[in-house]
């Protein structure tokens, strides 16, 4: 069993940043008070971070530019080109922070990354996932964590963390009623320990957030390390057809 | 080591891309690193290579020929030789995996001596060093006793190149020895054949196309003689029926259009059963058996008496009705053969079988016949000089008086002298004669083209035997578990670097072996090694060795050859082998076919007072197994990945095969509380082996197998739990007894709580 | 006339041998424990006897692959004739060609930090030679042939213990075991 922890740490950071640049852009565009640089700097952080744990999934990081060799039919070509303007579009936000003209780029390149990453990561070989779960996991995510660092109240937090409790433990049921391959990625994410851990600390985030009845950065801590170990999961436990072969699918 | 060069073209792309890259890395222009173009890479070009002819020596039917790709003095790879019909351009697993075996880091690279046995404290020596240890000490023995007769050899089949029987020249060279003679293979069986027809020969198995009802009796060639499998299929296609009877649902089983899963050591009794039928029935050859036979109506009035179709079907567990409707198609289809296989006759009453099988083909009137005939195997195309086996013994040697009988099945020397000649000692009860080795005891053990901790049984009891040794030198390519139990370690050739001839015992093709590339590292072929003794024995003491202390191995490759052989195959000069192996010129694809049979009748002899005056039956009467001492019968058999402990320690050989099992039927796993996939221990009162358990359907309930091979990095030995009980028959031609493999017994139960 | 090369695989036939696998290292010089053509055996559930029927898959060199399509530096091409052909050199070892062929055809070297896979043998047959598995099958159990060409009605696309893959469209073709009569003691 691979972990990928490069790809573990590539798509949740850039979720952050995402998640971030989503809730900078929405307090640019609807919120009263004045949207600090800090935030857009968080999520070029966050998501050149990620890039750069991206790097340690290749065998070959310096040729990693031929990468955008595949864009025409590659959707991870599409994603580094989609996240080479997001990083662009995000440095313009931070230099020019409160402006709905940098900002709503910005949170757009940002969706569209989600949306590739979507894509990128539900290849037909791995059935459990080869549907809309990455996208909406991967949205879910970005958007804990980002109204976890980015948001003043706590409902928005409070009903996306609900929202991806639902999802993580509805998914794995309607596998388990899908073709052999899927069957056996259920059983392997109910076995996984990373799992459980993740959904623990994901619901702990919701039950502080209940308590302390406002959004602070311990929950989006509490998210974040909730989110890496999902991912773990996501990349590790989910059953590739290849391992299937001579048995029934 | 290798280079990729018959890749070259994908290389020369990326050279061609390097250059272009500096043009404009991230530029659209032709060869930029963002719009690569694709690879044209080079078609493959044959004449880029020598091309060497080689063959594949294991013990094994199909005897490969080979076709080795060399260039710049390395094989970069191998493939079957398209000119023989029989290996028809393709080669086996095993025989895929040569170039890794030359060039395998794990090979035995110069002279290793050990301080300590079984210490692992290896050092390199010279082979200066290693042959002056030897010679000293078999000069220190011969002082010692006043002969040789503490000298052993043990070697069996790991390289069945002519020119290898140097290493018997070598040991007749010192003086009279002791030899480990028979053979754990095939011995039963070929004695039982000659009291049948007089000697052990095959149909050409090609001519197996021909046969309209096919029995594959004991035999599983779709792992041990895959490029038969074949003719089978060809046969089927022409409208043949293939009936597999065998113990084990084998591969060749699931490829046939009947399986018959015989109660193991009952093969005789169903052969008899359906040589009843075949006189009910009215459908004996009326013809053979009176005039081509000679004791028909003996056993006629044997099988009257004492076999009924229904006490054949209790006994062997196939349906009676199965068994007649069988026999009468056999006896309908024209013709009909049978393949015996050597796993049958690994019995204690495994001749007996043999001879029961023969006596049903016979009565069918299919011996003599094309397409037809009771197949075991033939030595028909093994006319060689044993000009390197055949060597002097030294002036004044002393060794055991009087004639020694024959040392094995491929002992074509003949003529020992009759005031001397060497000790022999049962090949399959190594251990037991070592330690029961009196006057002289054995002190000093040669293993060449063998390895006993993998082959000879009571693997704890052989433990002891060594113990008992004084020097043990093993000539091999790997560190195996015979090399961990000796002194010095010589390294040896592959086929590859050496020249030698190769025949089959099966198919009736000749390959020749080139040299194809120089020696690895320091290793030596078993002749060079032969003559660098020499030097040593001579220069201490001259005289005492005659073997030459100079040769040359195409030299000795040629003095093989003979008009016989020349005249066999068709050919004028072994030079026309270079071109492709030669199949022999057969009157007939059958044997027998002119019905003039090498008994003492010159008929095919139902009755043999040959054998009964060798303590058997005269008729080839039923005789019961060896009855157990374990809940499980143990089979040991071969698997496609391995030919006994050779090629299953390659990494290669890793990648499709990294692991054994125990295959244990569901419903005793069940019973025995043993899950699928468990760490389990196979024991009985000799020893113990621990490994997984493989839930099959394919073994009888009372049943277990386990493949034999040698896994580099697993403690895992079949012989812990196989003894070295006798088979019936087999002393007459090969010098000793065959053994028992198949007629063992042990428990299973779960081991370290099961799962591991 | 336009070529589409494809395996033919006779499970009738096959014998589970893996000279087809290994024969495949031996020619196309792979790293020790690499393998770019793997013999599975089918599950009891598909053939009743385990170990006995066997499907022998390399790269299925598919009409639209996945592989082609997921990787992003252009290292696979597809020449006319079919043949899907990886460039081990433009490759930048991203795996996600290995996630995304649903028939494990790439692999990853772990030396070289690359994917690589089965590549028809395009050398040989430029050569006029086939493939180095069909050389070496002994029963004749895998061929070369041009499913543009080929007709046999006996012959599937997705056997069980094979995922369908209808998008990808695979260019194997498969002749499923028969089993024999069996009487057991």
């Amino acid at each position: 069993m691979t972990y990928e922890f490069p790809l573990v740490f590539f798509t949740v950071l850039t979720q952050l940043g995402i998640g971030l640049a989503l809730a900078a852009a929405w307090k640019t565009c609807f919120g009263g008070a004045a949207v600090p640089r800090r935030l857009w700097l968080a999520a070029l952080v966050a998501t050149l971070a990620g890039l750069v744990a991206s790097l340690f999934h290749l065998g070959a990081p310096l040729r990693a530019v031929t990468a955008l060799n595949g864009l025409g039919h590659s959707w991870l070509s599409r994603e580094g080109l989609v996240f080479g303007l997001f990083v662009l579009l995000l440095l313009l936000a931070a230099l020019r922070p409160g402006r709905a003209v940098t900002a709503l780029p910005a949170a757009l390149a940002g969706l569209a990354a989600l949306v590739v990453q979507g894509f990128t990561y539900a290849p037909v070989s791995l059935p459990a996932v080869s549907n809309g779960f990455p996208l909406l996991l991967f949205a879910l995510t970005a958007l804990t964590l980002g109204t976890a660092f980015g948001a003043e109240t706590p409902g928005p937090q409070r009903l996306t963390i609900c929202l991806l409790l639902v999802v993580l433990l509805i998914v794995p049921c309607l596998w388990a009623s899908g073709s052999a391959v899927m069957q056996e990625t259920a059983a392997l994410w109910r076995q996984s320990a990373g799992f459980w851990a993740g959904l623990v600390l994901t619901a702990a985030a919701l039950v502080l957030s209940l308590v302390r009845r406002t959004a602070a950065p311990a929950q989006g801590v509490l998210l974040f390390c909730g989110a890496l170990l999902v991912r773990v999961t996501f990349f590790s436990a989910t059953v590739h057809t290849a391992t299937h072969l001579g048995m029934p699918y | 080591m290798k280079t990729h060069e018959h890749l070259a073209g994908r290389r020369g792309f990326l050279k061609g891309l390097l250059a272009a890259g500096a043009a404009g890395v991230l530029g659209s222009g032709p060869g930029s690193l963002l719009r690569p173009h694709p690879a044209e890479a080079a078609p493959f070009d044959p004449s880029a290579y020598e091309v060497f002819r080689n063959a594949c020596p294991r013990n094994c039917y199909d005897t490969c020929s080979i076709k080795t790709y060399v260039r710049d003095g390395v094989v970069q790879f191998v493939e079957g030789a398209p000119e023989s019909t029989f290996t028809n351009g393709g080669l086996c697993v095993k025989g895929y995996t040569y170039p890794r075996r030359i060039y395998s880091p794990d090979r035995i690279k110069y002279p290793m001596l050990q301080e300590g046995r079984g210490s692992g404290n290896w050092r390199r020596i010279s082979w200066d060093e290693a042959m002056s240890r030897i010679a000293d000490k078999i000069l220190e023995i011969k002082k010692r006793d006043g002969n040789l007769l503490g000298l052993g050899l043990t070697k069996y089949s790991g390289n069945f190149g002519i020119t290898n029987y140097g290493v018997e020249g070598m040991m007749s060279s010192l003086g009279y020895t002791t030899r480990f003679v028979g053979t754990p293979c095939w011995p039963a069986g070929i004695d039982a054949q000659n009291y049948d027809l007089g000697d052990m020969w095959c149909n050409d198995p090609e001519d197996l196309v021909k046969a309209r009802y096919i029995i594959v009796w004991g035999a599983n060639p779709a792992w041990c003689s895959m490029h038969s499998m074949k003719y089978l299929y060809a046969a089927r296609e022409r409208g043949a029926r293939i009936l597999v009877i065998d113990p084990i649902f084998t591969q060749t089983a699931a490829k046939a259009d009947e399986f018959w899963q015989v109660r193991p050591g009952t093969d005789g009794a169903l052969a008899l059963g359906m040589a009843r039928h075949l006189l009910d029935a009215g459908l004996v050859d009326r013809d053979f058996v009176q005039n081509a036979a000679v004791g028909y109506e003996d056993f006629a009035a044997y099988l009257k008496t004492n076999v009924t179709v229904e006490w054949a079907a209790k006994t062997s567990g196939i349906p009676a009705d199965a068994i007649r409707a069988a026999t009468e198609e056999f006896a309908a289809a024209k013709p009909a053969t049978v393949w015996i296989g050597y796993g049958m006759q690994r019995h204690t009453n495994g001749g007996s079988m043999v001879r029961a099988i023969d006596a049903f083909v016979a009565m069918s009137g299919n011996i003599g016949v094309e397409g037809g005939g009771a197949r075991y195997g033939h030595l028909q195309t093994w006319g060689f000089n044993y000009h390197a086996m055949i060597q002097k013994q030294p002036a004044g040697s002393v060794g055991v008086r009087g004639a020694s009988g024959p040392k094995g099945e491929f002992d074509f020397a003949g003529g020992e002298a009759a005031t001397y000649s060497d000790r022999t000692l049962n090949i399959n009860k190594t251990a037991q004669e070592i330690l029961d080795a009196r006057d002289p005891e054995l002190r000093m053990l040669w293993i060449a083209c063998k390895n006993p901790f993998a082959q000879d049984f009571d693997r704890n009891k052989l433990e002891k035997a060594f113990a008992k040794l004084e020097m043990v030198v093993s000539v091999e390519q790997f560190f195996t578990e015979t090399v961990r139990h000796s002194d010095i370690v010589l390294p040896v050739t592959t086929l590859f670097e050496e020249w030698t001839i190769n025949a089959s015992y099966w198919h009736y093709w000749l390959s020749l072996n080139e040299q194809a590339i120089k020696p690895m590292h320091e290793a030596k072929s078993n002749i060079e090694i032969a003559a660098l003794l020499s030097r040593a024995m001579n220069a201490r003491e001259p005289g005492s060795c005659t073997f030459p202390q100079e040769v040359d191995g195409k030299e000795w490759m040629i003095k093989e050859c003979n008009k016989g052989i020349y005249d066999l195959f068709g050919i004028s000069s072994w030079e026309e082998l270079r071109k492709g192996p030669a199949k022999a010129r057969l009157a007939s694809s059958a044997s027998w076919h002119d019905r003039t049979f090498k008994t003492p009748s010159g008929k095919y002899e139902f009755s043999s007072a040959l054998c009964a005056r060798n303590g058997f039956t005269a008729l080839p009467e039923y005789v019961e197994g060896r009855r157990p001492d374990a809940p499980f019968r143990l089979m040991t058999p071969h698997i496609q990945f391995g030919l006994h402990s050779q090629f299953v320690n390659l990494d290669w050989m890793e990648a499709y095969y990294p692991e054994p099992f125990v295959y244990i039927h569901p419903a005793s796993a069940r019973k025995k509380g043993i899950a699928d996939g468990d760490m389990v221990r196979v024991f009985n009162r000799i020893g113990e082996v621990r490994v997984r358990a493989r839930l099959s359907g394919n073994v009888a309930e009372d049943c277990v197998v386990m493949y034999e091979a040698w896994f580099r990095k697993l403690n895992y030995n079949v012989q812990n739990v196989v003894d070295d009980c006798a088979a019936d028959m087999g002393a007459m031609k090969t010098g000793a007894p065959g053994v028992a493999i198949h007629d063992q017994f042990v428990d299973i139960a779960p081991a370290d709580g099961g799962r591991a | 006339m336009s070529t589409r090369y494809a395996f033919l695989m006779d499970m009738d036939k096959c014998i589970g041998c893996r000279g087809c696998g290994m024969a495949c290292k031996n020619f196309n010089q792979l790293a020790p424990d690499m393998v770019w053509r793997q013999v599975y055996p089918l599950d009891e559930r598909i053939y009743p006897h385990r170990d006995r029927a066997f499907l022998s898959l390399a790269c299925n060199h598919c009409d639209d692959p996945a592989c082609l399509a997921a990787c992003p530096a252009g290292s696979y091409t597809k020449r006319p004739d079919g043949i899907v052909v990886h460039h081990q050199e433009t490759c930048i070892g991203c795996t996600n060609c290995i996630r995304s062929c649903p028939y494990g055809a790439p692999r990853f070297n772990k030396v070289e930090k690359h994917a690589e896979k089965c590549s028809l043998c395009h050398e040989r047959l430029d050569a006029g030679l086939t493939p180095a598995c069909v050389q070496a099958c002994p029963t004749g159990a895998l061929t070369l042939i041009d499913l543009d060409t080929f007709d046999n009605a006996n012959a599937v696309q997705y056997p069980a213990g094979y995922p369908a893959m209808p998008r990808l469209n695979p260019s194997t073709r498969f002749i499923l075991p028969r089993m024999p009569r069996v009487l057991r003691g």
